[in-house]
């Protein structure tokens, strides 16, 4: 079981500090398991992502609960137009790509996602 | 509609499985087997041969065997350094995957080709036969179509969407790639939930 508690959100603003705690209890050790936040695209085109803050938390516990903080970056923002949305997610991993639990963010001012069509809702 | 709300999103497209049951794979890999790991998956444009090769790739991985893929567009496709790394000292559980293998001038072909020699496999896409001995011949048909937008949109919007997919299956020759593509405007547009 991987797990991951946020303060606040799913909305923030660009450059806050993101507070909460990652927990996880596995069948066997994990030799690695890591934080990592990143944007990625969805839409009519190619998916594009990058990784811009990788953690590594700990290695080979089997249990642990590990708080962290970490400052958002400026941008880009949360946004969502009919051909292309830019979408936030922080992961939590194990063992590379063994295990993953995912929470998905908006990243923008007043924490809410930017519409680049006009259309407000 | 937001892009990502899109039920016609890359995404969501890329989740689809190609249409093969068991037998059909067993058939497939008989025949890869058969070939000595060699083979083409042949077909028209937007008739899913990348989505094959990689379902095929999943499938030897899961055999132990290491895949690489190489892959042209018609605009553009690996550097020489992508094609001199993932042609590397290729042993027999390695495979060799190329998708747009008919962008590839004969003499390029023909050094690839010999590159992966000492593979385990080679698993090209094209349009035409030729390459290598077939593997899998692509088809589209209407009914294919149809049943990718009713995964996509549910049985009873796909049942609405029946005359816009046999008109888009007409316009664009059977490329279910732009077809669903059109849906995804269609949908982008209409702002359809």
């Amino acid at each position: 079981m991987l797990d991951l508690t946020l303060d606040g959100g799913p909305g923030y603003e660009p450059g806050s500090d993101l507070r909460g705690e990652a927990r996880w209890d596995l069948p066997h050790a994990a030799r690695r398991v890591s934080l990592r936040l990143f944007w990625f695209t969805q839409g009519k085109g190619q998916e594009d992502l990058e990784v811009v803050y990788r953690l590594e938390l700990a290695t080979g516990a089997l249990q642990a609960r590990v708080p962290f903080r970490l400052t958002l970056p400026a941008q880009p923002y949360s946004c969502s137009g009919q051909l292309v949305s830019i979408r936030w997610a922080l992961e939590l991993v194990a063992d590379d790509e063994g295990e993953v639990h995912r929470k998905d963010l908006v990243i923008a001012p007043g924490g809410r996602e930017v519409r680049i069509d006009g259309d407000p809702g | 509609m937001r892009a990502c709300d899109n039920p016609f999103a890359v995404f969501r497209l890329e989740a689809l499985r190609f249409r093969l049951d068991e037998d059909g794979w067993g058939g497939l890999l008989d025949r890869w087997r058969a070939q000595g790991g060699r083979g083409a998956l042949v077909g028209p444009h937007g008739s899913g041969k990348t989505q094959l090769q990689r379902e095929l790739a999943q499938r030897l991985e899961a055999e132990g065997f290491a895949v690489r893929r190489l892959q042209w567009g018609r605009d553009r496709g690996p550097s020489a350094m992508e094609q001199a790394e993932a042609t590397r000292a290729l042993g027999p559980r390695d495979v060799l995957m190329i998708d747009g293998a008919e962008q590839l001038a004969p003499y390029a072909w023909w050094r690839l080709r010999g590159k992966a020699r000492g593979a385990g496999g080679l698993v090209v896409t094209t349009h035409r036969p030729g390459r290598l001995p077939p593997l899998f011949v692509h088809r589209t048909s209407l009914a294919l179509l149809l049943d990718l937008v009713g995964e996509l949109v549910g049985g009873a919007r796909a049942a609405a969407l029946r005359p816009l997919c046999d008109a888009l299956y007409v316009r664009h020759s059977g490329n279910l790639r732009e077809c669903l593509r059109s849906l995804y405007d269609v949908h982008a547009q209409r702002g359809a939930g």
